[in-house]
């Protein structure tokens, strides 16, 4: 099921509305501007211009009311986990995750250690996971486009179950 | 490997490179920059007993009861302007160690206070705040991680870990006792906050 370009109607197309919600969400993941450790300056080097993360319509935005997407690059600690919640709780819906680094997947180099949270899906819900320490740019990219693939999957529901 | 000749053991490289840890006296030859230091404290302070440390720095053992004293003649007389860092160490029994490292930046000098804190309950020291402000982040760090209190410092309270944290990590004897968390799905997710609103 495609678009239908209805050749008797000049400029008339029908398209299923799931593909096309699916599709306007996912070529628009604004993210929220928040970086923990180390990955943000990965995530930022993602988003500056020799990896472009602004072709993908991904812009980033410092409100998580105005973002779609909250990319977690870092270590989480007890301190900042309940600082990630309240992020997480003041997202509107649809809202993704994405883990990005060994610490936000399980803790990575610092799992077990005191203070630190083994992973952020302790905390809040992880849609894709992208390994590194840190992951490239080039991860990151394929991380982001996993999710949109993810994306596509959905059905027309709320997103909450 | 293959030749023993040229492969040194532990020891000979100790003995050739020095250790940081109790060299004996006079076992370190000097620099100028570090006499300096030496005659500086022995001039002001007698009962004193500086050591040069094979790294560079002259390293002295003060009582506790003395380092508001010492702490401003360093800082007014003897031109150490810098504090460095503030740590502390666990000897276990021996209660613990505070570790001050001291600059002077013009004159090149450099210095290392230790003060021993035998009491291991209730371990105390004057706090160096009003001679070195920078010491409020060091000393509010030594307590959070060591729970070495500092008398005299304005607002001692943790620095690195959650405010309602009991415990002091770094000693040695500490226990991470937390329970282990659960994995966080989308389901458990809203079934928490459903939860939540229902409770209200």
């Amino acid at each position: 099921m495609g678009l239908i370009d209805h050749e008797e109607v000049p400029g008339v197309v029908t398209v299923p509305l799931r593909r096309l919600v699916n599709w306007s969400r996912k070529s628009s993941l604004w993210y929220l501007l928040f970086g923990i450790a180390c990955c943000a300056i990965e995530m930022m080097a993602t988003g500056a211009s020799r990896y472009d993360f602004d072709r993908f319509g991904m812009i980033f935005r410092a409100s998580p009311r105005q973002s779609d997407l909250m990319i977690v690059p870092g270590t989480i600690n007890e301190k900042i986990a309940d600082r990630v919640k309240v992020l997480y709780d003041q997202m509107a819906e649809p809202r993704w995750v994405i883990a990005m680094g060994g610490c936000a997947i399980n803790g990575g180099p610092y799992h077990g250690e005191y203070n630190i949270v083994d992973g952020v899906d302790k905390v809040i819900p992880v849609d894709v996971y992208v390994p590194g320490c840190p992951p490239r740019p080039e991860a990151l990219m394929h991380g982001v486009l996993k999710l949109q693939e993810k994306i596509a999957r959905e059905g027309l529901k709320l997103s909450r179950v | 490997m293959a030749d023993d000749s040229k492969t040194e053991s532990p020891a000979d490289v100790d003995r050739r490179v020095g250790t940081n840890q109790d060299a004996p006296a006079g076992a370190t030859p000097l620099s100028p920059l570090m006499q300096e230091v030496v005659d500086g404290i022995k001039a002001h302070f007698p009962e004193l007993a500086p050591q040069a440390r094979s790294d560079g720095w002259v390293e002295v053992f003060v009582d506790a009861a003395k380092l508001s004293e010492v702490a401003l003649c360093l800082r007014d007389r003897l031109g150490f302007d810098y504090l460095s860092m503030i740590s502390a160490v666990d000897r276990k029994d021996e209660g613990f160690e505070v570790v001050y490292h001291l600059l002077a930046l013009l004159a090149n000098k450099k210095l290392v206070i230790k003060v021993r804190v035998p009491d291991r309950e209730n371990p105390t020291v004057p706090s160096v705040v009003g001679v070195w402000p920078t010491a409020n982040f060091h000393e509010r760090e030594a307590w959070d991680l060591m729970g070495v209190r500092f008398e005299g410092h304005p607002d001692l309270r943790r620095i690195l870990m959650r405010e309602d944290w009991v415990g002091h990590p770094l000693r040695k004897d500490y226990v991470d006792d937390r329970p282990p968390r659960e994995r966080v799905t989308r389901e458990t997710y809203y079934e928490a906050h459903r939860a939540d609103r229902r409770g209200k």
